[in-house]
């Protein structure tokens, strides 16, 4: 009897069939006493991940891996799909051009609205382009207002975030004059 | 308070076997939907008060836990029924009638939608005997266990859409014999839930509530008090925080099992470095799911089985019978090793003297490299196979102690039959 392949076989046979009867018994015992181990699979929701990128290369220093991380997340995370749209909207607002010499009779028509509204122009007007804002007309004043009312209604604000007010019983303000009119143009030139 | 026949003023109770309301005392079936009840629209709240109250502020200091209980009247008997922590409906405990608190209803966020018990008590009972009567390591008592209670209880769940923004870095570690090569695999993406139950119930375990689903969502109905009659029910007692936790917890878990699926080829992968961030949608769902919880005893352990109200998939870890489990375990690894070793041992004897007669001729010597590798790859398989059995046995003992934990029996138990 070689006993070199005695031993040899003994290791690999002991170890094989430990294992093999651990296993065995192992997926018996699970089979038999444990009911419901499996969880509700992700594809029941999720349709899976719409990748923004898929690198194989080049990511083996710390630094790399770190650029990767931050080149590709950023990005997710500025654009959320479920932010609150009334704090984006706000953020990406323009500051309002300063009409800061004007006297209050001379206020354009905008920041009429917005006082008549006791908000400031910049949440008072959140989806008013720059030359919409520009036809300082009764008309343009109306169409404010009615953007006005679309705002504090977002749907989809998160549970917890502060919405805005209620909408105030809007009164228009009166039209204005040809005299605002000419300074609001002369403002905007 | 009961909802009552408008035929016999007899209490109604839901029947999940016809999805209505059943009078049981002169048959009588009714739409949940339809039934109008005064009790609907009664305010109770203000009848409930405090045991401090009932009983005298001297008892109140020595029964703290009972601070949160209310007393409310049972509008069959008039028989005091008493209400604890976030239970909606229970039964009066002197004339068993079914017992909905509207007005906690009112009080708390009322739920939106309910999924309706669709398996009655008896076919709860029929799915584990069928479940757990062919168990091989099962104990007899166990097979044709007496139910200690059966209630029927529905959940509060959040049923939650969400949004999970994920870069993470993979690695991956491949062996091929004496190399080992490992790479780095970048991934970024977006992943969108949708109808992702969350368990709003602190009281109950969150593995409990998970190892539940599925749910068929569809089959989910607008909310109407009237499907609690005859079961029990909690509301939802977990804060926002808690919940984004929850949510967060379980798509980073999804996101990441996806994107390990996602580096092609075998070897050892693991998320080493992520940044990612979950966002939920406001519109959040208030739901109640049915579950039906078993008790019994066995052993002088409470132990408790968990059977989904809706689809009849029975969750649970049952004792075991060790001494059959384990002398049949010993009894077969020493006959594989025998067997083994001995195949194993011609095997050996045989190549090694197929390797001497080669070195007799001076031949190549990469068979005895190769041999070398058969001898490693069957010891490390043998380890790596008794590792995973072993992992299956804890993975039942853990879910074993799941079903005997104090939590989830006090859970059930501590209502009122």
């Amino acid at each position: 009897m070689n006993g070199v392949a005695l031993f040899f076989g003994i290791l690999m046979g002991g170890s094989l069939g430990v294992g093999v009867a651990f296993l065995i018994f192992g997926s018996l015992l699970n089979r038999s006493n444990n009911h419901g181990d499996s969880v509700g699979e992700n594809s029941r929701y999720t349709g899976g991940i719409a990748y923004s990128a898929q690198i194989d290369k080049k990511l083996n220093k710390a630094e790399n891996q770190s650029e990767f991380l931050n080149t590709y997340y950023v990005p997710l995370q500025m654009d959320p799909v479920f932010r609150t749209p009334a704090a984006r909207v706000v953020r990406k607002l323009p500051k309002p051009q300063a009409p800061v010499a004007q006297p209050a009779a001379k206020a354009s028509p905008v920041a009429v609205a917005a006082a008549a509204t006791g908000f400031p122009s910049s949440t008072a007007f959140p989806t008013a382009p720059a030359s919409q804002a520009v036809q300082a007309t009764q008309v343009a004043t109306v169409q404010a207002a009615q953007n006005y009312q679309a705002a504090p209604s977002y749907p989809t604000a998160p549970m917890g975030y502060q919405q805005a007010p209620a909408a105030p019983n809007y009164q228009a303000p009166a039209a204005p004059t040809q005299q605002d009119y000419e300074n609001y143009q002369h403002l905007s030139d | 308070m009961a909802t009552l026949c408008k035929n016999c003023g007899h209490a109604l109770v839901f029947d999940p076997s016809i999805q209505k309301v059943r009078c049981y005392q002169c048959g009588s079936t009714f739409f949940a939907e339809e039934v109008e009840s005064e009790s609907k629209k009664y305010v109770q709240d203000k009848k409930a008060i405090s045991m401090a109250q009932v009983y005298g502020q001297d008892v109140a200091g020595a029964a703290k836990e009972y601070l949160d209980c209310y007393i409310y009247t049972c509008s069959e008997c008039g028989g005091e029924v008493m209400i604890t922590g976030t239970e909606v409906s229970t039964k009066c405990v002197y004339c068993g009638n079914p017992t909905v608190v509207f007005s906690r209803i009112s009080k708390e966020e009322c739920p939106e939608f309910i999924i309706p018990f669709a398996i009655t008590k008896e076919q709860a009972l029929a799915c584990i005997n069928k479940e757990i009567g062919h168990g091989l390591f099962v104990p007899d008592a166990v097979k044709h266990f007496t139910p200690e209670s059966v209630h029927g209880i529905y959940i509060p769940y959040w049923i939650v859409d969400a949004d999970r923004s994920e870069a993470a870095i993979i690695r991956k570690k491949t062996s091929n014999g004496k190399n080992t090569t490992i790479t780095f695999h970048g991934r970024a993406g977006r992943m969108h839930l949708k109808n992702l139950p969350v368990d709003a119930c602190t009281m109950l375990s969150d593995e409990s509530s998970t190892r539940l689903e599925p749910y068929d969502f569809s089959k989910m109905v607008l909310f109407d008090e009237d499907y609690l009659l005859g079961f029990y029910s909690n509301s939802s007692d977990v804060t926002y925080g808690n919940l984004a936790q929850a949510v967060d917890k379980r798509a980073c878990q999804m996101f990441d099992e996806t994107v390990i699926k996602s580096v092609n080829g075998g070897g050892t992968k693991t998320i080493v470095n992520f940044r990612g961030s979950t966002s939920i949608d406001p519109d959040v769902k208030y739901a109640l799911l049915p579950v039906w919880f078993v008790t019994f005893d066995y052993e002088g352990k409470h132990n408790t089985i968990l059977v989904n109200g809706q689809t009849g998939k029975v969750v649970c870890g049952l004792p075991i019978r060790k001494a059959l489990f384990y002398t049949l375990l010993i009894i077969t690894s020493i006959l594989l090793v025998i067997l083994f070793s001995f195949i194993l041992y011609h095997l050996t004897d045989a190549m090694m003297g197929s390797y001497a007669n080669r070195r007799a001729r001076k031949t190549s010597s990469s068979s005895n490299n190769s041999s070398g590798k058969i001898v490693v790859g069957l010891i490390v398989g043998g380890v790596l196979m008794a590792i995973a059995g072993v992992k299956k046995i804890k993975n039942v003992i853990a879910k074993l102690k799941l079903t005997q934990s104090s939590q989830t029996f006090n859970f059930t138990k501590k209502r009122q039959e």
